[in-house]
């Protein structure tokens, strides 16, 4: 593991709940590829808070890919951070797909406060080669 | 026309900085550049607080740029996360306009179409198609945009001439 989180309790007691936490400043990531989108929101130094995905929002196939679908996980993986307290979020975006719009749609119409949208998306200096062309 | 992005470490450019730093003396522009959150050179923000200036136009000494060419817009380095394309968000900001916004610096910064060209490898045939094709399309649109405004200065020529051929009412003697 990279970052080493300290442990807390003692020794003997088996911690089965959940740690909540009360995180007022977020960081959304977007990653929407041709096919899916998922919503991941973590804290400001990037430990998952929860996420969400449009597979697991119910949608199958070409269907995940969709907007609509990306704007139901954004709204999946939101609805579950309010309740923990956060108000204020960036947004970062990787990836080309459709669900980039949609679900920056979706997490503007929460009211949480956005302050940046970023796009992050990895672009190689000519790196890898990537796979042959398709020819269908 | 592919935007790349300088995304290099932040630790390997802090090192070169670090070495800037000790190599030559001013201590106030190096303070400049470290604390500077702007992006890097070839990336696009709409940042509306006013930039940081650079840090070579602020020194007196020209050994900087001599020495260091890739320095040169040091002051738009990134250290926390690298970005292709940053939105700050206003207070009260409507959903369209952001969304319009961002999608407009992203359509600038070239980046779909740069995925969508590296998601499979293009052979060198295609990447000259390609390039071509760019070209070409590039040149049209510089001849399109100028060659509307010579059109309008001819119309206007034509109306200002001194000479006049239009044949003048006047009694003349002699003729009916």
């Amino acid at each position: 593991m990279a970052k080493a989180i300290p442990k807390k309790g003692s020794r003997g007691r088996i911690s089965s709940r959940k740690s909540i936490r009360k995180i007022p400043k977020g960081v959304i990531h977007i990653q929407a590829s041709f096919n899916n989108t998922i919503v991941i929101v973590t804290d400001v130094r990037g430990r998952v808070v929860s996420w969400s995905s449009a597979g697991t929002c119910g949608f199958q196939g070409t269907r995940r890919g969709t907007p609509f679908a990306a704007q139901t996980a954004a709204a999946n993986a939101i609805r579950a951070v309010v309740d923990q307290g956060m108000q204020r979020a960036e947004v970062m975006i990787k990836g080309p797909g459709l669900g980039r719009d949609a679900a920056l749609r979706a997490i503007r119409r929460s009211g949480i406060l956005l302050t940046f949208v970023r796009d992050v998306t990895p672009m190689p200096h000519n790196g890898c080669r990537p796979p042959k062309k398709r020819r269908v | 026309m592919a935007a790349t992005t300088s995304s290099s470490s932040p630790t390997s450019l802090l090192n070169s900085l670090s070495s800037l730093s000790l190599s030559s003396s001013p201590p106030p522009p190096t303070t400049v550049s470290l604390s500077s959150t702007s992006s890097s050179t070839k990336t696009l923000t709409a940042i509306t607080q006013p930039p940081i200036s650079p840090l070579i136009h602020n020194t007196s000494s020209n050994i900087h740029s001599l020495l260091y060419p890739s320095l040169a817009y040091s002051n738009n380095l990134f250290f926390k996360t690298p970005y292709n394309v940053q939105v700050i968000v206003g207070p009260d900001e409507s959903e369209e306009s952001l969304i319009g916004r961002f999608r407009r610096e992203v359509f600038r910064a070239n980046i779909i179409q740069e995925c969508k060209r590296r998601r499979f490898f293009e052979t060198n045939q295609e990447m000259r198609k390609r390039k071509i094709r760019d070209a070409a399309r590039r040149r049209s649109r510089r001849r399109q945009r100028p060659v509307a405004k010579k059109d309008e200065i001819s119309r206007k020529k034509v109306d200002d001439e001194p000479d006049n051929w239009e044949l003048i009412d006047v009694e003349v003697p002699y003729c009916q």
